[in-house]
């Protein structure tokens, strides 16, 4: 949290563009809400309350997925039994059910299914049935996998099944992406991929992909703050500064070590499975590392200095 | 008068915002505040006459000398007027537009004519992803107006469009007329899985990508329907008028979705 | 340093002054007029209105669902360049937009009505980024299973009361809040309308024993600010009935009821709605331990934001643009429905004729509070139009002659006669909401008060008036002159800190674990979390 904070600070300082540094499956989903909007649970509500889980592709196998198939459910629907349907996977305990035409035109299948439509096939007949029949049936998929199209078939999904009955999903996105998503929505109004050059944050998925600008040679130079990924390849191609945990010293041209929050030092992080922020005190406390927002803040100071304004 | 003329003197150094040269505004502006007007998109501010050398004076027909990807947002909210670009343009070329002309001699970057409501875009090259798609956070794609890419078109060709003609002289990507609600798309030849999530709308095409299993075969097209189609296309893009047929095969679909599209294959 | 403010109207309705007269601030308080120093600062307000600092009881700044308002319509908050100094104070939208905003109207304390306590420190973590003014924000229960399954077993009123104190502390919130008691849960349940007395299925609970559990509750822990009520059925024809039939359940104890403007709907024998407004206001007239803020309707485009997600499910169609979330969250989440308000249609035009006669046939102003319920009526940026409207009838017949005929006819606002006076205003916006909130400290202009003050420069446009105070002061420091930034001022949240009982955190850490795989720990809000020192405790009642 402090670090995100900073590094906004930062780019309002020198105006530079900001993007968070794994965030193409959160805009999949982001860019779907901002067309059509959402039907979404959080996996603590879907572990409690779903009679029926559908895994979609590599959700079948990811630790929110886990999380959520845990226990009993508590508050499910009395006289019901949870049912796990694995789509395009396979995962122990859950109905395999198979997506030959591929996961996003099986997610079609499905909703024409539900619809009666003349595409529906009648091995889908089933799961139609059950997901139709669910009290509070739950949705879990990976955006990145899917694709803002699948993103699409998911949601869609949702309004179909709500006419009748309760349903609801869930998107696996990276917890440092929902973290910065918040922090960016309440700092800029508008989602990470935002630039500052002109003064005020402008929102464009497109123009500030953070990857787009490197390759295409729009952008001169890149912080990388990021406790536990390095860089990637593509960040090699211009002078790059990174504030990394653990480095190992040549991931960029400048490289600081910096406490990991939670580990060596206490922070505010997102939660995957409650979806919200938590704090975590530091596991192993060590002081000898600065927090990455010093640093950031140290940059932010010297910039303005040089430029001359306030921020 | 010779038209307003913006001649490039040396390649952008950033992304250009060229959203205020359209006629409403130059009208009112003087050639030393046309020549100020800030174009830049970081904190250099750069200014109109720090890139193009300005002549020529009719400012209801406005011409660029030498063009790039980075001229952002040309002629977008155009509702009057013709823009030429010798050269190529960036993204979002034709945004929201409602009246007008734009000619792109070269390429056309993502979204160009995205929520453009009328007026007439025409590419000689190539554009790329979500041609008459929608931006992120934008009601739809093309939305009456009349885009023609003489070349091929990216992904997503048409995405939410909601109205109007859209014409592609030469293949699309992935995915064209996705979440169509409405609005005609024809191009040579599609990519895989077009019309995914498409509403209404019709889209034609010589041949396509592997369909989704949510369209079904329903027999041959509408002879009438087609007889004006043809008319219509003519008027832009002879050769996809003639690839039109009086009875192309039909599939309806998105069933995933409201059902009530279209794909016409024309082979 | 010691600011004298002199030559100005200062109207401070707490304490009945109403007049030329003086303002003497030493620090962050009012002081009384010392005998014989010298101010270090004189500060000139001839011609000019000097009142407490205002404060809003009902508005949604920060939380998880005003985040995802932001990122389904960032086409509403597009930036105009041409205000590069300032970037985040100027981005639309945005946390430090928002401080900004309230300061130049002359606010300085704002409370945010929805806070989830399993997502409380994000949204404190918010809310601590929303500069100049002093926040809060009220605890929401009454939908949460643990609460439920307490009340389902039958246990002790004790145990809801140690419930609901652990939950304001774990939350810190200011005060208590109950949304469509039990209608999230039903919702979740596949129930599409919840009255009062229909039950939560798997509880077998009805709403008006959720309700009155929590009023019971409310009253046991001492939370100074009366429980604030979201009813059932919002937005209804014949809305008013429950709203009545609620204030009855309160059974003499404090309530207040949010954005009631949505509820005074009668069903009008043509189809539609007609105006309750003067039912409702004879029912407050009747019952004097309620108070409501109005959730005032303002023409234009907004983002009607909501944890009442059955509501806001079966509001989905009327979306426009036609876009819509449904959060069902841990307890209730929440439901986003983008909607223009506007001028032509009969219904969106009664709504904003009633919020204005539900002010004007108020029976007391200490009672009626000024809110949008922003932004669900509409921002919060037209309290000064309201205001105006309030204060001058001629200004409403002028509004009114814009409105479809057909609307005007079913509500009674084009007879009333009454203007605010600005003591009245003063009081609405000031002297009752810091009573309603237990603030002793703020809202009025006596000796040991905060030093919150706004001058306005008296003028017949009252729109102008309040739009851009001439003068702000924030803990005694200037932070907006003639509507600009002067400093920037971070200002606290405010917080109950009542004391929870070992036994009931022992059971919740038990419950936490098994819901969530995490205890207490998780969810607690600690100080360590933030920059700086930003909590400011208030006591609760004894
Ligand atoms: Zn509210």
């Amino acid at each position: 949290m402090e670090a995100l904070r900073a590094a906004f600070r930062l780019a309002q300082a020198s105006g530079a563009a900001l993007d968070g540094s794994d965030l193409d499956g959160a805009y999949s989903e982001l860019s779907v809400l901002a067309a059509s909007g959402a039907m979404a649970t959080t996996p603590a509500e879907a572990r409690a309350r779903a009679d029926l889980l559908l895994l979609v592709g590599r959700a079948t196998d990811h630790a929110v997925t886990d999380f959520t198939c845990a226990g009993t459910p508590p508050r499910q629907a009395a006289g019901t039994e949870r049912r796990v349907i694995a789509l395009g996977g396979i995962r122990a305990g859950a109905e395999a059910m198979p997506a030959p035409a591929g996961l996003v035109p099986t997610l079609g299948l499905l909703r024409a299914a539900l619809a009666s439509r003349p595409s529906a096939r009648p091995e889908h007949a089933d799961v139609a049935r059950a997901l139709k029949g669910a009290r509070f049936g739950v949705v879990l998929y990976d955006p990145a996998e899917l694709g803002e199209m699948g993103v699409d078939m998911v949601l869609g999904l949702m309004r179909d099944l709500n006419a009748t009955t309760r349903f609801s999903s869930c998107a696996l996105v990276e917890p440092a992406a929902r973290l910065v998503v918040a922090v960016s929505a309440w700092t800029l109004g508008q989602a990470p991929r935002s630039g500052l050059g002109r003064g005020v944050p402008e929102h464009d998925p497109w123009r500030f992909n953070a990857e787009r600008q490197v390759c295409s040679g729009e952008a001169d130079t890149l912080v990388w703050v990021h406790p536990s990924v390095p860089p990637p390849a593509w960040t090699r191609s211009l002078p790059a500064l990174a504030l990394l945990a653990d480095p190992r010293g040549d991931e960029a041209d400048i490289v600081v070590a910096v406490a990991a929050p939670g580990r060596d030092s206490a922070g505010t992080l997102w939660d995957a499975e409650r979806a919200t922020m938590t704090f975590r005190p530091a596991t192993a406390p060590r002081t000898d590392r600065p927090a990455a927002a010093v640093i950031l803040d140290a940059l932010t100071e010297r910039v303005t200095m040089e430029r001359g304004h306030p921020c | 008068m010779t038209a307003l003329t913006f001649t490039l003197k040396a390649p952008p150094p950033e992304r250009l915002d060229l959203s205020s040269l359209v006629p409403a505004r130059l009208q009112r502006l003087s050639r030393a505040e046309i020549e100020r007007l800030p174009v830049g998109t970081s904190r250099r501010a750069l200014k109109l006459a720090d890139l193009f050398a300005v002549s020529g004076a009719d400012p209801v027909e406005l011409r660029f000398e030498g063009g790039s990807e980075r001229f952002d947002q040309v002629g977008a909210h155009l509702a009057d007027g013709r823009i030429l670009v010798d050269g190529d343009v960036g993204q979002r070329c034709g945004l929201d537009m409602a009246g007008g002309d734009i000619e792109v001699r070269g390429d056309a970057g993502p979204f160009i004519g995205a929520g453009a409501t009328g007026g007439t875009l025409v590419v000689h090259g190539n554009a790329a992803e979500k041609a008459g798609g929608a931006v992120h956070g934008g009601r739809y794609g093309l939305a009456g107006a009349t885009l023609v890419i003489r070349g091929d078109a990216g992904p997503r060709a048409g995405d939410r469009m909601r109205r109007g003609l859209m014409l592609v002289g030469g293949a699309t990507g992935d995915h064209a007329g996705s979440r169509m609600i409405a609005g005609t798309l024809i191009a040579r030849s599609v990519g895989a899985e077009p019309g995914l999530g498409m509403r209404r709308g019709t889209i034609a095409v010589g041949t396509h990508g592997t369909l989704v299993p949510t369209f079904m075969p329903s027999g041959a097209g509408d002879l009438i329907f087609m007889r004006l189609l043809r008319r219509a296309v003519g008027k832009h893009h002879l050769d996809l008028a003639k690839m039109l047929p009086d009875d192309p095969f039909r599939f309806v679909g998105d069933q995933a979705a409201l059902g009530k599209g279209e794909i016409l294959v024309c082979g | 340093m010691l600011t004298l403010i002199r030559g100005g109207r200062v109207i401070d309705p707490a304490h009945g002054r109403d007049g030329i007269g003086e303002v003497w601030v030493e620090g962050d308080r009012i002081i009384a007029a010392p005998e014989s120093r010298t101010p270090d600062h004189v500060i000139d307000a001839t011609g000019m209105v000097v009142m407490a600092g205002a404060i809003d009881v009902h508005s949604h700044i920060a939380g998880g669902n005003v985040i995802l308002s932001r990122l389904l319509l960032p086409e509403l908050h597009v930036n105009e360049l041409g205000d590069p100094n300032r970037p985040f104070g100027s981005a639309c939208g945005s946390a430090a937009q928002t401080g900004r905003l309230y300061a130049r109207m002359g606010y300085t304390t704002v409370i945010e009505p929805a806070l989830p306590p399993s997502a409380a420190l994000a949204t404190h973590l918010e809310l601590e980024d929303v500069p100049f003014i002093d926040r809060g924000a009220l605890t929401v229960m009454g939908n949460d299973d643990q609460l439920l399954a307490l009340l389902r077993a039958g246990e002790s009123r004790t145990a809801v009361r140690d419930l609901t104190a652990q939950t304001l502390a774990l939350s810190r919130g200011l005060g208590l809040k109950v949304i469509n008691a039990g209608g999230a849960a039903a919702f979740k349940e596949n129930v599409r309308t919840f009255d009062l007395d229909d039950e939560v299925p798997s509880y077998g609970l009805t709403s008006r024993r959720i309700l009155t559990a929590l009023l019971d509750a409310h009253e046991a822990v001492g939370v100074p600010h009366p429980l604030h009520v979201h009813c059932n059925n919002l937005g209804a024809p014949g809305a008013f009935e429950t709203m009545i039939e609620t204030m009855r359940t309160a059974e003499g104890r404090p309530i207040h009821f949010a954005h009631a403007q949505f509820y005074a709907y009668a069903a009008h024998t043509a189809g539609g709605i007609s105006s309750a407004a003067e039912t409702l206001c004879a029912a407050l007239a009747a019952h004097p331990n309620v108070t409501l803020d109005v959730g005032q309707v303002v023409f234009g485009q907004t983002c009607t934001i909501s944890l009442d997600i059955l509501r806001q499910f079966s509001a989905r169609g009327a979306a426009d643009p036609k876009k819509w979330i449904i959060v069902d969250g841990d307890a209730e989440g929440g439901g986003l429905v983008p909607f223009n308000y506007k001028r032509g249609s009969v219904f969106n035009a009664l709504q904003f004729m009633i919020g204005l006669e539900l002010f004007l046939l108020s029976p007391d102003p200490w009672r009626v509070l000024l809110t949008t319920d922003h932004p669900n009526g509409g921002p919060f940026t037209a309290y000064p139009r309201l205001i105006h409207l309030l204060m001058d009838k001629e200004e409403r017949t002028r509004e009114l002659a814009n409105l479809p005929s057909k609307a005007v006819a079913r509500c009674g606002l084009s007879a009333i006669a009454r203007e605010f006076t600005l003591a009245e205003v003063a009081i609405m916006t000031r002297a009752a909401p810091a009573r309603l909130l237990g603030l002793a400290d703020r809202g009025h202009l006596a000796p040991g008060a905060k030093a919150d003050i706004a001058i306005y420069r008296d003028q017949a446009d009252r729109t102008a008036m309040f739009s851009i105070a001439a003068l702000v002061l924030k803990d005694g420091e200037t932070i907006v002159r003639e509507g600009a930034v002067a400093a920037v001022h971070r200002g606290r949240t405010l917080t109950l800190a009542p004391q929870a009982d070992a036994a009931m955190t022992r059971r919740t850490e038990t419950y936490l674990q098994d819901r969530f795989g995490r205890g207490l720990d998780s969810f607690r809000v600690p100080e360590a979390a933030f920059a700086r020192d930003v909590f400011a405790p208030q006591p609760c009642r004894v």
